[in-house]
C-alpha cells in the first residue's frame, strides 16, 4: 500500500503543480468569482442622454403636439417611476433577497439617469419638408419627421411616419426616439377615436401573479423555473469536465511513462496492478479537487444569490457518489488506453466511439432533465458507462426518483466499474510493454481474455 | 546457500514466436555472471521474467530463495530501454524510484547525494532529468537502479551509448558492488566488455541457453592451444625449425607476413615452448592465443545447431556491434 500512495502522490503533485493545471482549476474559478461579484458593476448601463431639436412635419397637428407631450419632461419623470415601480413589484415577487438588492440597487441607477432633453418643434407646412431634411442633414436637428397624412387612420396601408436622423446617434436614441414617435402616434389615434388612453393602458396591464410551492416540511417557496434546468446540466457538466479532464491527464501520464522508457523501471519496483491503482487514486483526487474548486464557486454564487434551496445536501452527496463512480469508469477506459498506445495521437483513434457513449448524456440533458422518469432516462441510466451522467440529471432535477431506482442504479453502476476495471488492468498488464503499432480493438479484447 | 537466481524449464511465447525455449539457468549468490547474446536472443524477456514483469507460460522462476515477486525491493533493475521523468528534478526522481524500492524517507535524502557523489554526479540534485546530458542521464539511471542498495542487481546493457570515461565510471562501480558481495546479472551483447568484467558467462541462443560456464573453465575448453610468434627479424627455414620445436605440431605464416601461428601437441607445455622461442632469437611478439567469447559463441551454436546457424549467429554479433 505504501507504493500505491508513493505512486498517488506523484501522479497528484505531478498534476496539480503544473501552470496548466494552477490556470484552470483555482486561477480560473477565481476570475469567475471575481467577475461574477463585479459584472453587475461593469455592465450597469450608461445610456447616452438624448438632447436637441426634433421637427415634426405633420399637416394635421394632432400628432406633433402627441410627440411634444411624450418630450414633457414630468411626464417622462413619472412615467419612469411608475415602472421602476412595476418592475419592483414584479421583481420583489420571484427574485430571492440578495437578487432583489442587486436588481434593486440596478433600478435605483435607472432612475437617476439624466432624462431626454428634447424640444420639438411642429410644422404643418409639406413644402418645409427639403428645409428640414437638410438641417438634419447639417446637424442643427436632432431628427425631423414627416408624418403620413393617413396616420390617424386606422387603415394598415398606413405608413405613419418617416424619420430622418442626424449621423452620430447611438442605437438607444434611435430606439428611444422611435419608441417615443411611435407611442405618440398610438396615443394621437386612440384619442381620435374617443379612447381615454390611460384607462385603456391601465386595463389592458397584465396582472402579475405570486406562484408558491408548498413544501411538506411547512414551507412556502418561489421557485426559480430557470434554475430547475439549469442546476442538473450544472451538475452534469461538473461532473463530466472534472472527470473527462483528469481522465485525459491520466491517458497522458501513462503514454507518456511508456514512451521516455521509465514504464519498465517502475514496473521492477511495482505490480501493474499497483502501478494503475496508484495513477488512478492519485489522478482521483486530482478530479476531487477541480469539482471542490469549481463546485465551490458554483455553490457560493447560488447560496449568495439566494437559490442555495435548488441544491441541497442530499443531492451534493448524490453527486459525490457518482463522481466517484463516473471517474472509475472514465479512468479505467483512459489508463487501457493509454496502455495500448505508444503516442498520444493513436490514442485519439482509440477514444472517439468512447467519447460518444461517455458524451449521450451530455446531449439528451435537456430531454432528460425535462423527463427524468421516460423510458430513455430509465433505460441510459442502468447502462454503466452513462449511468452517473444519467443519473446525475435524474436526482438533481425536480422531479424525485425513487429510492429503489437509485439503489439500483448505483449497484449496476458499481458492477459495471468492477468489470472495467478488471478488464482496464488486463490490458494494461499486457499492454504497457509493448511498443510500436498500437493494439487493435480485436487485440485488446484477446489481452481481456489472456490468463 | 540457494542459488540468486533459480530457472527451471521456462519457456515464453509472443504468437508463435518463442522467446525462451525450455530455459534452465542457476545464478550462483555473489557472482558477476555475464548472459550474452546476440539482440533477439531472448536475454530480455528472461530479466523481465525475473523481475515478474512478465510471467513464464511453462516452468519456474525462483529469484533469492522465493518467488519473484516477493523478492521485487530486493532487486536493483537497469533496463536496456530506460527512461527519466523529463521535467522532474534529479533528486526527487532518485528518491521517488528508492521510495518506491522501500527505502525509509529517514536518510534518503543523505542517500541520495551519496550515490551522486560516488557516481561523479554531486551537483545535479537539483536540475531537472530533460537538463541532463545523455551520459549523465545513464548514470542518474544507474543510481536509481541500485540506490537501494539490492542484493540482486541486474543490469541490460549498461554500457550501451556510454562515452570511454563514463564507462570507466560504471566499470568501476559494478567492480565496488560485486566486492561487496551482491549478485550482478549483467546482460549484453558486447562480448569484450563481459570478458573483462564477469567471471561467470551465459550464452543465450534463440531462447535457449548454449553454454554457462565460469571463464576458467571456458578458457580451458576452448583455448585454441596456439602460440603466436613473431621473430624480429625474419630468417629463412623458421618454418620447418619452428615445427621442430618440442611440442609443435605445426607451424604456418600468418596472412600479415611476420608472425607464425605454432600449433601445440594436447601435451605440450606453453611455458617451456616460451623459453625455447626467447632462446631462438629477439622476438616483437610471443603470445599464448586466448580464444574470444564471439568465437566461443560460435562454436557453440554450430555445435548445436550447425554451420548455417552459426553463419548467422556470427551475423547477428557483426549487427549487433553497431548498437
Amino acid at each position: 500500500m505504501a507504493r500505491v500512495t508513493e505512486i498517488a502522490v506523484r501522479e497528484f503533485r505531478t498534476t496539480v503543480l503544473t501552470k496548466a493545471f494552477l490556470l484552470a482549476a483555482i486561477v480560473l474559478p477565481a476570475v469567475f468569482w471575481v467577475l461574477g461579484l463585479a459584472l453587475p458593476f461593469l455592465l450597469r448601463p450608461e445610456p447616452k442622454r438624448l438632447e436637441g431639436v426634433i421637427a415634426v412635419l405633420d399637416v394635421d397637428g394632432r400628432i406633433g403636439a402627441a410627440v411634444q407631450r411624450e418630450f414633457d419632461v414630468e411626464r417622462l419623470q413619472l412615467e419612469r417611476e411608475r415602472r421602476a415601480a412595476q418592475a419592483r413589484r414584479l421583481l420583489g415577487m420571484t427574485l430571492p433577497e440578495p437578487m432583489r438588492e442587486m436588481v434593486e440597487s440596478q433600478a435605483q441607477g435607472a432612475l437617476e439617469a439624466p432624462l431626454p432633453e428634447v424640444r420639438v418643434e411642429v410644422s404643418s407646412d409639406p413644402g418645409e419638408l427639403e428645409s428640414l431634411r437638410s438641417r438634419t442633414r447639417v446637424g442643427e436637428l436632432l431628427a425631423s419627421v414627416r408624418v403620413d397624412a393617413a396616420a390617424l387612420s386606422l387603415a394598415e396601408e398606413s405608413n405613419g411616419y418617416d424619420l430622418f436622423l442626424r449621423e452620430g446617434l447611438t442605437r438607444q436614441q434611435v430606439d428611444d426616439l422611435q419608441s417615443a414617435l411611435s407611442s405618440a402616434l398610438v396615443y394621437a389615434r386612440s384619442e381620435s377615436q374617443g379612447i381615454d388612453v390611460e384607462r385603456a393602458r391601465a386595463a389592458l396591464a397584465k396582472p402579475v401573479a405570486t406562484a408558491l410551492t408548498l413544501r411538506d416540511d411547512g414551507t412556502d417557496v418561489q421557485e426559480n423555473q430557470l434554475g430547475k434546468i439549469f442546476v442538473p446540466l450544472a451538475f452534469m457538466m461538473l461532473l463530466w469536465s472534472s472527470v473527462w479532464v483528469t481522465g485525459n491527464y491520466l491517458l497522458t501520464s501513462t503514454v507518456e511513462e511508456k514512451s521516455n522508457r521509465v514504464i519498465e523501471v517502475l514496473l521492477s519496483a511495482v505490480s501493474p496492478l499497483e502501478l494503475l491503482t496508484g495513477k488512478v487514486i492519485g489522478q482521483c483526487a486530482v478530479g476531487a479537487l477541480m469539482m471542490l474548486m469549481y463546485g465551490g464557486v458554483g455553490l457560493t454564487a447560488v447560496s449568495s444569490l439566494g437559490y442555495a434551496h435548488l441544491v441541497p445536501p442530499d443531492k451534493l452527496a448524490y453527486v459525490a457518489i457518482y463522481f466517484v463512480m463516473a471517474f472509475l469508469m472514465v479512468a479505467a477506459t483512459m489508463a487501457a488506453i493509454g496502455a495500448a498506445v505508444s503516442e498520444l495521437r493513436d490514442a485519439q483513434t482509440l477514444l472517439g466511439p468512447v467519447t460518444i457513449l461517455f458524451m449521450l448524456p451530455l446531449f439528451t440533458w435537456f430531454f432528460v432533465t425535462e423527463n427524468p422518469s421516460s423510458t430513455f432516462a430509465r433505460v441510459i441510466s442502468y447502462i454503466p458507462p452513462m449511468t452517473p451522467f444519467a443519473m446525475v440529471l435524474r436526482v438533481t432535477s425536480v422531479e424525485s426518483v425513487p429510492g429503489w431506482e437509485i439503489a439500483l442504479t448505483t449497484l449496476v453502476g458499481f458492477g459495471g466499474v468492477v468489470g472495467m476495471v478488471w478488464a482496464a488492468a488486463r490490458i494494461f498488464r499486457v499492454g504497457i510493454l509493448i511498443t510500436g503499432k498500437p493494439a487493435t480493438p480485436a487485440e485488446l479484447w484477446k489481452w481481456v481474455r489472456r490468463p | 546457500m540457494t542459488a540468486a537466481i533459480s530457472i527451471r524449464g521456462v519457456e515464453k511465447r509472443f504468437g508463435d514466436r518463442v522467446a525462451v525455449a525450455g530455459l534452465d539457468l542457476e545464478i550462483p549468490r555473489g557472482s558477476l555472471c555475464g548472459v550474452l547474446g546476440p539482440n533477439g536472443a531472448g536475454k530480455s524477456t528472461t530479466i523481465r521474467m525475473v523481475l515478474s514483469i512478465m510471467y513464464p507460460d511453462r516452468g519456474t522462476v525462483e529469484v533469492l530463495g522465493g518467488g519473484a515477486l516477493a523478492a521485487k525491493e530486493r532487486i536493483g533493475y537497469l533496463p536496456e530501454e530506460r527512461g527519466l521523468y523529463r521535467t522532474m528534478r534529479v533528486g526527487e526522481y532518485l528518491a521517488y524510484i528508492a521510495r518506491l524500492k522501500g527505502v525509509p524517507r529517514d536518510g534518503l535524502a543523505a542517500r541520495v547525494r551519496r550515490w551522486l557523489e560516488r557516481i561523479e554526479l554531486p551537483d545535479v540534485q537539483q536540475r531537472r532529468c530533460q537538463e541532463l546530458s545523455k551520459g549523465m542521464q545513464q548514470k542518474v539511471q544507474f543510481i536509481a537502479a541500485v540506490i537501494h542498495e539490492p542484493e540482486l542487481l541486474i543490469l541490460d546493457e549498461p554500457f550501451s551509448g556510454l562515452d570511454p570515461v563514463n564507462a570507466v565510471v560504471l566499470d568501476r562501480l559494478i567492480g565496488e558492488l560485486h566486492r561487496e558481495g551482491r549478485t550482478i546479472l549483467l546482460c549484453t551483447h558486447q562480448m569484450q566488455q563481459a570478458e573483462r568484467v564477469c567471471d561467470r558467462i551465459v550464452l543465450i541462443h534463440r531462447g535457449a541457453k548454449r553454454l554457462d560456464a565460469t571463464l576458467p573453465e571456458i578458457h580451458a575448453r576452448f583455448d585454441p592451444r596456439s602460440i603466436a610468434y613473431e621473430p624480429l627479424a625474419p630468417s629463412a627455414g623458421i618454418e620447418g625449425e619452428l615445427a621442430a620445436l618440442p611440442g609443435v605440431l605445426s607451424a604456418r605464416l600468418q596472412r600479415d607476413g611476420r608472425s607464425y601461428a605454432l600449433s601445440l601437441a594436447e601435451a605440450a607445455r606453453p611455458a617451456e615452448l616460451f623459453e625455447a622461442l626467447v632462446r631462438r632469437g629477439p622476438a616483437r611478439r610471443i603470445e599464448l592465443e586466448r580464444v574470444s567469447l564471439e568465437d566461443v559463441f560460435v562454436r557453440v551454436v554450430r555445435a548445436a545447431e550447425g554451420e548455417s546457424a552459426a553463419a548467422a549467429a556470427r551475423e547477428d554479433l557483426e549487427h549487433g556491434k553497431g548498437d
